[in-house]
Parts: structure tokens; sequence; C-alpha cells
């Protein structure tokens, strides 16, 4: 018990001073920004829950609310655990220093699933205690269910992190022994990505196909059934805070029944994927011989473009981050297709018809927005940035390198979308070459800032690809910086005397040009400089 | 006391790392590892300590089988790998803090000894600093001062001189000849043999994974009349 406790400390401790880490604040100021960004992120929180509130008062139900904030959050916690866990488990630089103590798998596994656990007890607060506040302060002061909701609340996580843990150690188990299991990985979260939305969905449309008013609306549990359908024990959960014994008694038995299951079951499937891992780790190395190598001669630029794309490519967590956040809309789309939700013929009618323009080139620059590739380069390679620092090539080949870098994988995923956006929207060759020419200056123009922001906040000391990603604050920098920019520009040229999008698209190109122009004559040498001096 | 006994350790059922080895480590001694890289040398070390399970033969820790009983085993040992990789975001005192939790040492003794190997390691200044802004010998002098924290009866290190300056490696090679002459044992491997030939009582090398030889050092010189460098050599050179 006293080593658990000590490494679950430790965990929680090291998890912890992480997270402020990574954000790189260093002055004061931003420091205290670090404690205000959860709080500044509950405003939403605190005002989608009131909506929620009054909307389900209307109908004399305001606990509904909480039924279905707990059902939404359901799949968050599923998506957000799988990956912990993989990364947590298989994935941590401690398990080689961990396997040497004295210390029981099962306390390991308990020290490493209680982690696991409080991550997503932390996230279920925050959300979802608004909610229980507002529903036992606002209307009339309920003190059971404040106590009973908390309690509840804390046990939120129990049923998805069971079916996580059920779905990453097979996983786990299975890819453990083979070579790719690094793309084996990626390819599991967007499947399981697709699966949780898919999943969602189809029950949503299995909902309003079934949704009969009157049977919904004649008894007194109807809509509460309707609500909680996603997610069943969202129901119990609710049934507990109007003082439901049995809904109390199914929704604690069935958490506490699960919770100790899973720490049965995880003891076993995680010794047995573990030996899988560690021994493949062995077992590669010295596993390669020099005739397979592809030894040809080509340009120190193309080299370099090559290794700051293969340290993205070549890292599952870096990949499937890039790959998933640039293919946001096809995986959207797609899901949306598949079940239903949506029909192409919509795209072609004539309410959707002017809109159409503006939406291809939105799905053009999703890859600027959404992949935020402003980590790539500097920070992604981390404590190997020194190679290139030591290397024959000038500073300006070494940041053009890895700008071009960017906007390669950006364009890739560009003439993806943009082909996939063909198929979709009916488009003349003007507007696709204008929304085309729009998006590749915008994305040029964005990887360029990009290097700026991480030439002078570089996070080179990560210990884990996970940590590079997460909570880095360049990323939230180059994201609201994209959103402030073009923004304002768009505004702007919205007010001037054009009417036609096309012209807007050619003016904006203009500026764009022109803002990049003005950044390479002013700015660069100044990202030289910052670049020569930057120490690793 | 630490014994192998016919050890072997395959991967994917072709790739033989160890093979058929045998030893035995004596209470107060200090024995050297030593063989060319991919040897099989971490292997084991990784297989006595229980980060990997043997394909075959058995370790006994003080009596009590790795895989068997690696609890009671691991009570017996602490090991400092290679490369000293750490949790980054805590500070030098907690993680000093966590192992003496998980070996049990007492407040007092826990903060005597750290006292005494953090000033002797030129450390102390540094504990109150997240791990992530130590450097690699830093990281290495922090985790032998952990492994020396329970007083372990067999201390293992893997590559141990790497990395040190010059002052530290000289603390270090004191601490195991103390550790030694408290009636502890000391297993490490080393690519540096000269280290080797100071300090150690005896030596075992391997090669290929099967092990060459195993004696006290003068033994093995003396059988072929030749240094330990020729010895060596000679011993792991490929037919």
């Amino acid at each position: 018990m006293r080593s658990t406790t000590a490494l679950t400390r430790l965990l929680i401790k090291d998890m912890a001073s992480r997270y402020t880490q990574q954000l790189n604040m260093k002055g004061k100021g931003l420091r205290l920004f670090v404690f205000i960004l959860p709080l500044l992120l509950l405003v939403p929180v605190i005002q989608l829950a009131f909506q929620l509130h009054l909307a389900f008062a209307q109908l004399g139900r305001s606990e509904l609310a909480i039924t279905y904030m707990v059902a939404a959050i359901a799949p968050l916690y599923v998506l957000t655990a799988v990956p912990m866990i993989i990364s947590l488990f298989f994935f941590s630089k401690d398990l080689g220093f961990l396997a040497t103590l004295p210390m029981t798998i099962r306390q390991i596994v308990t020290a490493k699933s209680a982690v696991v656990y409080a991550y997503l007890a932390a996230i279920g607060c925050f959300t979802l205690m608004p909610s229980l506040v507002i529903y036992a302060v606002v209307e009339k002061f309920r003190l059971a269910a404040l106590v009973f909701g908390t309690l509840a609340i804390g046990l939120t996580p129990a049923v998805p992190m069971v079916i996580s843990v059920l779905i990453a150690l097979p996983l786990m188990r299975l890819i453990g022994r083979t070579r790719r299991r690094g793309l084996w990985i990626m390819l599991g979260n967007i499947l399981l990505l697709a699966a949780v939305v898919g999943i969602q969905v189809l029950v949503t449309r299995l909902q309003i196909d079934a949704f009969d008013p009157m049977t919904v609306l004649s008894s007194q549990e109807g809509l509460i059934y309707l609500i909680g359908q996603k997610y069943w024990p969202s129901v119990w959960l609710t049934q507990m805070l109007g003082g439901n014994l049995w809904g109390s008694l199914l929704y604690f038995g069935l958490s506490l029944s699960l919770l100790f299951g899973l720490s049965i079951v995880m003891q076993w499937l995680y010794s047995g994927a573990m030996q899988a891992y560690a021994e493949v780790s062995e077992a590669h190395v010295g596993a390669h011989n020099v005739k397979g190598f592809q030894l040809s001669q080509k340009s120190v630029f193309l080299r370099l473009v090559w290794r700051h794309i293969g340290i993205v490519l070549g890292n599952p967590t870096f990949a499937l981050q890039i790959g998933m956040s640039m293919f946001v809309p096809l995986l959207v789309g797609g899901i949306t297709l598949l079940t239903g939700e949506f029909q192409l013929e919509a795209f072609k009618s004539p309410e959707f018809g002017p809109f159409v323009p503006q939406l291809y080139l939105g799905l053009l620059l999703s890859p600027v927005f959404m992949g935020t590739l402003s980590a790539t380069v500097i920070t992604r390679e981390g404590k190997t940035f020194w190679e290139t620092r030591v290397l024959p090539i000038s500073t300006h080949i070494n940041l053009q390198t890895r700008i071009v870098s960017s906007d390669v994988m950006c364009f890739v995923a560009m003439l993806v979308l943009g082909v996939a956006g063909l198929a979709i929207f009916p488009l003349t060759a003007i507007q696709v070459l204008s929304a085309l020419l729009l998006a590749a200056v915008v994305t040029h123009f964005f990887n360029t800032v990009d290097l700026y922001i991480n030439v002078s906040r570089p996070l080179l000391n990560w210990s884990h690809p996970t940590a590079a990603v997460k909570n880095n604050m360049n990323i939230i920098l180059a994201l609201v910086l994209r959103l402030v920019l073009c923004g304002v520009l768009y505004n702007a040229v919205d007010l001037l005397p054009i009417s036609s999008f096309q012209e807007k698209t050619w003016v904006l190109t203009g500026i764009f040009a022109v803002l990049y122009v003005v950044e390479e004559k002013f700015y660069y040498p100044r990202l030289l400089e910052s670049f020569r001096k930057m120490e690793c | 006391m630490l014994k192998l006994d016919n050890v072997s350790k395959t991967y994917n059922n072709h790739k033989d790392a160890v093979k058929a080895l045998s030893l035995e480590i004596r209470p107060g001694e200090i024995f050297g590892f030593i063989g060319p890289n991919g040897a099989g040398k971490t292997t084991t070390l990784k297989m006595i300590t229980g980060m990997l399970s043997p394909t075959a033969g058995t370790i006994t820790v003080y009596g009590h089988d790795i895989v068997r009983d690696p609890v009671a085993a691991k009570h017996c040992f602490t090991f400092v790998p290679d490369h000293p990789e750490l949790y980054d975001g805590i500070k030098g005192n907690d993680y000093l803090n966590f192992i003496g939790d998980v070996y049990g040492v007492s407040a007092e003794v826990r903060r005597s000894r750290i006292d005494d190997y953090a000033k002797r390691f030129q450390l102390i200044d540094a504990l109150h600093l997240s791990i992530n802004t130590y450097s690699h010998g830093m990281r290495q002098k922090l985790m032998i001062i952990a492994a020396l924290l329970p007083n372990p009866q067999l201390f293992i290190l893997d590559e141990p001189h790497v990395g040190l300056d010059p002052l530290s490696a000289k603390v270090l090679k004191d601490l195991m000849r103390e550790h030694a002459d408290r009636g502890g044992t000391v297993l490490f491997s080393s690519h540096v043999l000269e280290v080797v030939e100071n300090l150690c009582d005896r030596i075992a090398i391997i090669h290929n994974g099967r092990l060459k030889a195993c004696d006290s050092l003068e033994a093995i010189k003396a059988n072929r009349d030749l240094s330990l460098e020729e010895a060596f050599l000679e011993m792991t050179k490929d037919a």
C-alpha cells in the first residue's frame, strides 16, 4: 500500500509539474496565466450548463441537464483514456525502472490506473460540476443532491475507463509483438475516433427514428430515457439525484463492481501486453543489415526536408496528431455521410449555393488551421535539435527546410481535401484556382510565422512525445494568431465595396502576399539572428 | 548471493541473446561483467533485475527466485541503468523520497544517507531542482544516490562510469568498495577495462551471449600470460 501510494503521488506530481513546464511560461505574469487558463476554459462550460439548465427547466425537468452532460462526456472519457493508457502503460520511459523495484505488477497497475482515473475525474469535475451546482443551488438548495451528485461525478470515469482498458490492453497485447506497432496504434486511434463518433451519430439517428412524442411525454421517465439512451448510467445517476434508491444502487453498484473487476483483469492483461512489448523492443536491436538501406546521394535541402517530415511521420504520437487534425473535415464528413446524417445533394441546393466557395476554401485551409504544425520542426525534434546545428549548413537553409517541410505536409493534406471537395462541391475552375492560391499563400505565411513562435519559445526538453504536443503554448499562440488575423482581415475585406466572394479571395491573397513580403523584408533577419542564438 | 543457473534468453524464437549462462556472485565481492557491444551484458542484467524474463534457467537473488518471487528478490538489490531515464517533472528530492518509501527507509536514515551521498557527489544544491534541468551526469549521480539509499545487499550498475566527471567516478569507486567491505555485493558492467582491473575482485567475460571466462583477474591473466586487455581481445575475437 505504501509503495502504491508513493508511486501514485510521484506520477501525479510528475504529470502536474510537466503541465506547467510544457506550457513554457517563463515570466511571472505568464506563470499566473497557467492557473488562469483552466478558469477561462470554465467560462463556456458554465455558460453551456446554464443554457441546458434553462432549457430543461422549461420542461420542469432541470435535472436532465446533468443526464445530458454525463451522456455527452462519456465518449470524451474514452477518447482521452485510451491514448493515455497506451502512453502511460507502454510508452512511458519508467517501464524498465519500475520493473526493477520491489513492487508487484498489481501495485504498479493500481498506481498507474489511479493516475488515469484521477485525470478523468478531473475532467469530470471540470465539465459536470457546473451543471450539478446549478441544479442543486439555483432553483432551490438541494444538499443531498449536491453531496450524492459530487460522489456520483467522482465515479463517472468508472464505466468509460473499463471500456478504454478493454480496448487498449488487448490491442497492445495483439500488436505489441509486431514491428510496426506505432503505425497500428495510430490506425487504432483513428478507428477508435471514427467508432466513437459513428456510434454516437447512429444512436442519435435511432433515437430520432424511434422518437414518438406521445410516448416520451406521456411517461414521467420517457424524456430521461430518451436522453440517457446514449449512455445508460447517466439515467441511474440522474435518478439517484432525485432520491431514487434503485437508481442509486444500480449506479454505485455498477461503478464499484466494474472498478473491482478492472483491478483484477487489468493485472492479467497488462502483464501479457507488457511482456510482448518489452521483448520486441529488445529483439529489434541489430535486426537490420546494410543491404536494405537506401544509400543514394540526394541534395542537402531534400535530405533536411525529409528529416523534418520523418520526425513527424516516424513517431506515432506526432503522426496521429498531425494526421487526425489535418483530416478532421474528411473524417467527420465521411462519418456523417455514412451514417446518413448528411446528404451530398444538400450542397447542390440553392440555399447552400452561395456558400460553396467559402466551404471549399475552409476545407483547403483546415490543414494549416487544424494541423497546427507550429511545433513540428523545432519542438518535436526535442533533444535531437543539436543535429542540424552542428552540420555544415547555413542558418538560412536550416530555417527554410523547416518551413518547406511544414508546407509539404500541409499541401499534401490540402491536395487530398481539395480533390475530395471537388467531388462534393459544384465549383467552377476559377473558384478552385483562387481558393487554392489563397490557401497556399496563407499556409506558407503561417508556417513561416509559426517558426518565429517556436524560435522565440523553444521547447526542447520534453520527456515523452505526448508532452511535446499537449499543453504546448506555442500551438495555442499559433492558433490564436490564425483566428485573430484571419478574422480581422476577412471582416476588413468585407467592408470594402466588393460583393463577390471571388474578388474578396483575390484581395485577401494580395494582402497575405504583402504581409509575407513585409515579414521577409523586416523580420526574417531577426529570425535568423534569434535562431543562431538558440541554445540546445 | 546472486546465482544464475543455465540462464538463456531467446527473442522471437530464433535470436539467442544469452546462452546457458551460469554464474555465482558471492557476498562482499565486486564483480565486473565485461564484453563487447551486443555481447548480452545488458540483457543479462535486465534478466537479473526482472526487466526481462529468462527463456530458460533460473536466477536467484539471496535465495529468492526473480521470476517466482520477484518482490522479495527485488528487495535485496537496487539497480542503476546505463541510461538515467527519470521522471522529468519532479525534483531530485521527490525521487529520493519515492525510493525511500518503496524500500521502507526511515525518515531519519533517509536524511543522513541523502546528506552524506549528495555531499560526496556534490549534488546537494541541485536536489531541490526539477530533474529536467539536470545534466546527464547529474541524473546518473541522482540514480546512484537513490540506489544506495536503501543500503541494498546487492548493488547492480550498468555502465556506471559513463558520463561521470573524474571526481564523481572516484566517489563511485570508493562507494562500491565501501559497500563490498561492509559485506554487500557489487555487480557492474563496463567497457572500461582499467576500472574493472583496478576495482574488481572477480570478472566475467561474455561474448555472443556465452560466458568465456569467470575468475579472479589474476587467474584470467595468469592462465594466458596476457594483460587483461589482451586476454579480453583474444576471448572476444570472432572466428
